[in-house]
C-alpha cells in the first residue's frame, strides 16, 4: 500500500501556495515522498491558506510564504510540528455551538441536513444505521408525552415555517385539548420564490420528517398525520412514498408501533402550488377539499383545525429537528444558536453569490459570514448591495447591517424576517424598485382575494411601483406606498397580506434615494427599469464592427462598416442586446 | 425482507447489527441526487457508475444515491469513501470524469488531481455514536 502523505492545498485563496510548495519539494528532492492535491475551499476569508494533511488529519491555516520551509521541515520531513503548532486548526467549542467539538472552520453545522448527502434516502436501513428511529423507540419505551414536551422546551426549538412560534407551546396546547381525534400536519407547501430547503430535506432524508411527525402524534395523542406537499415536487413525493411504505413494513407506522399500543399513520396530500395554501388555515381548507382560503384565527388549528379537530401543524424543517433533539437531548440542542433563536437554520443562498446552494448554519452567524465565508462572496467580486431574506414576506438588508447575527428577532428589527430561508444576494445591477415590484407582483398574483386590504391594497401599491419604474412617479407616491403598506399590515386577514408590503417598505427604508432618483431624475442607476434606460453608442470607442447592428432585433442601429454606429432611439426597444454583445464597451447604458 | 419490530429494543438491536455488518472493504460512491443534482446530470453519472462497476466486476463498490450536499454550483457531486484513502468529494463530475474516478481513485487507489472540493461541514454524529 502506498503510504505517502496526501497534502491538500486550498486553492480558493491560496494564490500560488501550491506552486511554491511544489517547487520547494522538487528542489529538495522530496516531491516523490508525498502526494500534492489542490482543493477548492469555500470562501473562508478568515483563513487565508488552508492545508489539510492526510492521514494525520490535521488542518493548518494561514500559512505564509515564509513558513513554507518550516512546513516542509515539520510536516513532511520529520512529522513533528512545533513552530507551526499555533496554526493547526483546533477543534474547539464555538460560542454558537458549545456542545460539540465538530470542526467549525467552514461555519456550517448540519443538524437538519445531518443525513442528506450521506445516506441513501430510499433505504430505511441507512437511516436506522445513523440513529434513525432511535428517538422514537426511546420515547415509546421511556417517555410520557409531557417529558417529550419538556425536552422540546429545553431545546428552544421554534417553528421554521416563518413565524418562529415556540414548537413546544404548540405541541403542548394541542396535547391539552380534549378530543378523541386529533391530527398532525406537515407543511411542505414551500411556495416562496427561491426557496428549496424543504424540498431538499424531503429528498435527502424523508425519514427524519416522518420520525418527527410520529413523535408528534404520540405526544399530542393523534392517530393520523398528513404531509401537504406541492405536486411540483415529484422526487420528494416519490421518496416520501417509499419511506412511508418502508416504515409501515417495519412497524414504525400503522397499528401498534414498535409493538406498543400507540398507532399512527401518515398520508400525503398534494397541493396545487398556490402560495396562500402554505398558510395554515388555507392549507387545512385545501386538505378538506375546499378552496384554499385563509380564515380568521383564533380559533387556532391547535384548538379547531382539520375537520374541526385539534391539529398540530409544523413545517418540514421543524419536524426534521425533532428526532435529533430527542435523541441527543434538549440541552444538547439549546447549546447551538443565539439568544432566543436556538439551533440551526437552513438557507437557500441564491442570486449574485459564488457558491450558490443550501447551507445550514447555527443561528447567530452574521449575514456577512453567511454571504462571504460560506457563500464565497459575490460572483465576479462585484459590490454587495443588499440581501433579501424571507421572500415575498421579507425585506432587503443593506450593507451596513451585514454584521447582524441571524435570529428571528434581529431580522425582524431590520424590517425583514427569517422566513423559511430564502436568501438572495444582490449587487449594483439590481434595482430596488424592481426587486420590490417582483415580490409585490408575486403577492398580488397569489392573493386569494378574500379580504380587501390585501386584494385592493396590493394592486394599488403595485400600480404605484409600476408608475415609478416607468418614470411617471411623483413624490407623493412614496407617502402613499407607506400608508397603504401600513394599512395592509394591520388590516389583512392572513400573513400573506400582512407581510406583502414588507419588500416595498424595507426597500423604501434603506434605499429611499433610489426611489427619489426614479421619481425626480427619471433615472435608474442599476439600469434595470427599461423605460428609464437609454442605450447609446460612444463614437470614440465604437470601431464599427457591425456586431450590434446585426444582433439588434428591431434594426435600430445603423452605420457604415468601420465607422461609429448610432442607435435610433425611436425604434430601440431597450432589449440590451447591443450592450451585451459589444466587445469594445462602446455601447453605454445611461 | 419485511420485518416488523415487536418492541423498541428490537430496533436498537437491529441498528447495532446493521452497524456491525459493515465491512471495512466496502467502497461507497455517494452521488448527490436531489432535484438539483439530477438537473445537472447526476442521473447519467449514476448510470455510468452502475454500468461500469458491474462491467468491471467490482463487487465491493456500492453506488449510492444520496440527497443534496448543498453545493449546487458544483453539481454533480460525488463523494468517494474507502479504506486507506481520505474521503474525497469531487465536483463537476461528468460521465468521463466518473470513469476516471473509478479507474484512478477506486481501482488505482490514487486521489485525482482535479475538482476536489472541501466538504463544507462535519458530521454531527462523527464524534461519538456512528463509528
Ligand atoms: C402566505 C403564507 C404562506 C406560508 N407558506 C408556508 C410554507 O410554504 N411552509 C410552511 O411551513 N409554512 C408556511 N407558512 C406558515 C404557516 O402558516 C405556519 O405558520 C407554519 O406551517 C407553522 O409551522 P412551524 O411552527 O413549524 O413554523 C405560510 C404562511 C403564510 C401566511
Ligand atoms: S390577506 Fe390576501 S391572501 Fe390573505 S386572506 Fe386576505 S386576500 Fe387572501
Ligand atoms: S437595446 Fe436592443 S433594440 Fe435597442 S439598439 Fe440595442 S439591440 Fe437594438
Amino acid at each position: 500500500m502506498d503510504n505517502r502523505k496526501i497534502i491538500f492545498i486550498g486553492c480558493q485563496k491560496a494564490g500560488n501556495l501550491y506552486d511554491l510548495i511544489n517547487k520547494k519539494l522538487v528542489d529538495e528532492n522530496l516531491r516523490q515522498k508525498v502526494h500534492l492535491r489542490k482543493f477548492y475551499t469555500f470562501g473562508l476569508y478568515t483563513y487565508k491558506n488552508i492545508i489539510k494533511v492526510w492521514p494525520d488529519n490535521i488542518i493548518i491555516t494561514n500559512i505564509t510564504e515564509d513558513e513554507i520551509d518550516t512546513f516542509i521541515e515539520e510536516v513532511i520531513k520529520n512529522g513533528k510540528i512545533t513552530k507551526l503548532k499555533d496554526k493547526i486548526y483546533k477543534k474547539e467549542t464555538h460560542p454558537l455551538i458549545k456542545n460539540t467539538k465538530v470542526e467549525f472552520y467552514h461555519k456550517q453545522f448540519r443538524v437538519v441536513l445531518r443525513n442528506s448527502g450521506v445516506i441513501n434516502p430510499e433505504d430505511i436501513n441507512e437511516y436506522i444505521k445513523r440513529n434513525g428511529y432511535k428517538a422514537l423507540a426511546k420515547i415509546l419505551k421511556e417517555y410520557t408525552p409531557d417529558q417529550v414536551i419538556e425536552e422540546l422546551k429545553k431545546s428552544g426549538l421554534r417553528g421554521r415555517g416563518g413565524g418562529g412560534f415556540p414548537t413546544w407551546m404548540k405541541w403542548n396546547c394541542t396535547k391539552n385539548v380534549e378530543s378523541d381525534i386529533k391530527y398532525v400536519i406537515c407543511n411542505a407547501d414551500e411556495g416562496d420564490p427561491g426557496a428549496y430547503m424543504d424540498r431538499s430535506i424531503l429528498e435527502g432524508d424523508p425519514h427524519s420528517v416522518l420520525e418527527g411527525m410520529i413523535i408528534a402524534g404520540y405526544t399530542i395523542g393523534a392517530k393520523q398525520g398528513f404531509i401537504y406537499v406541492r405536486a411540483e415536487y415529484p422526487l420528494a413525493i416519490e421518496r416520501l412514498e417509499k419511506a412511508i411504505k418502508q416504515a409501515r413494513e417495519y412497524g414504525l407506522l400503522g397499528e401498534n408501533i414498535l409493538g406498543t399500543d400507540f398507532s399512527f399513520d401518515i398520508e400525503l396530500r398534494l397541493g396545487a402550488g398556490a402560495f396562500v395554501c402554505g398558510e395554515e388555515t388555507a392549507l387545512i381548507a385545501s386538505i378538506e377539499g375546499k378552496r384554499g382560503m385563509p380564515r380568521p384565527r383564533p380559533p387556532y388549528p391547535s384548538i379547531k383545525g382539520l375537520w374541526d379537530k385539534p391539529t398540530l401543524i409544523n413545517n418540514v424543517e421543524t419536524f426534521a429537528n425533532v428526532p435529533v433533539i430527542l435523541y441527543k437531548g434538549g440541552d444538547w440542542y439549546s447549546q447551538i444558536g443565539y439568544e432566543n433563536s436556538k439551533g440551526t437554520k437552513v438557507f437557500a443562498l441564491t442570486g449574485k453569490i459564488k457558491n450558490s446552494g443550501l447551507v445550514e448554519v447555527p443561528m447567530g452567524l452574521t449575514l456577512r459570514e453567511i454571504i462571504f465565508d460560506v457563500g464565497g462572496g459575490l460572483t465576479g467580486n462585484r459590490k454587495f448591495k443588499a440581501v433579501q431574506t424571507g421572500g415575498p414576506s421579507g425585506g432587503v438588508i443593506p450593507e451596513e447591517y451585514l454584521d447582524t447575527p441571524i435570529a428571528y428577532e434581529t431580522l425582524q428589527n431590520l424590517g425583514s424576517i427569517m422566513g423559511s430561508g430564502g436568501m438572495i444576494v444582490m449587487d449594483n445591477e439590481d434595482c430596488m424598485i424592481d426587486v420590490a415590484k417582483f415580490y409585490l407582483q408575486f403577492a398580488v398574483d397569489e392573493s386569494c382575494g378574500k379580504c380587501s386590504p390585501c386584494r385592493i391594497g396590493g394592486t394599488q401599491m403595485l400600480s404605484i411601483l409600476n408608475k415609478i419604474s416607468i418614470g411617471h412617479g411623483e413624490m407623493e407616491d412614496i407617502d402613499k406606498l407607506i400608508s397603504i403598506g401600513k394599512a395592509m399590515q394591520k388590516a389583512s386577514l392572513c400573513g400573506l397580506g400582512q407581510t406583502a408590503p414588507n419588500p416595498v417598505l424595507s426597500t423604501l427604508k434603506y434605499f429611499r434615494d433610489e426611489y427619489e432618483e426614479h421619481i425626480k431624475d427619471k433615472r435608474c442607476r442599476a439600469g434595470k427599469c427599461r423605460e428609464l434606460v437609454k442605450y447609446a453608442i460612444d463614437p470614440t470607442k465604437c470601431i464599427g464592427c457591425t456586431l450590434c447592428a446585426i444582433r439588434c432585433p428591431v434594426n435600430a442601429i445603423s452605420g457604415e462598416r468601420k465607422k461609429p454606429h448610432v442607435i435610433d432611439q425611436s425604434i430601440c426597444i431597450k432589449c440590451g442586446e447591443c450592450y451585451n454583445v459589444c466587445k469594445f464597451g462602446a455601447v453605454i447604458k445611461e | 425482507m419485511a420485518k416488523k419490530f415487536k418492541n423498541p429494543d428490537e430496533l436498537f438491536k437491529f441498528a447495532d447489527e446493521l452497524t456491525k455488518k459493515d465491512s471495512d472493504d466496502i467502497i461507497e460512491l455517494r452521488i448527490g441526487m436531489g432535484t438539483c443534482g439530477i438537473a445537472a446530470g447526476a442521473d447519467k453519472v449514476y448510470e455510468v457508475f452502475q454500468k461500469e462497476v458491474e462491467k468491471r466486476g467490482l463487487k465491493n463498490v456500492v453506488v449510492k444515491k444520496v440527497g443534496c450536499l448543498g453545493l449546487c454550483f458544483s453539481e454533480p457531486n460525488v463523494e468517494v469513501v474507502m479504506k486507506d484513502l481520505p474521503n474525497v468529494l469531487y465536483g463537476y463530475v461528468d460521465e468521463k470524469f466518473a470513469i476516471r474516478i473509478l479507474e484512478e481513485h477506486v481501482e488505482g487507489k490514487k486521489v485525482l488531481h482535479e475538482n476536489i472540493l472541501d466538504k463544507p461541514y462535519q458530521d454531527i454524529y462523527e464524534e461519538e455514536e456512528v463509528k
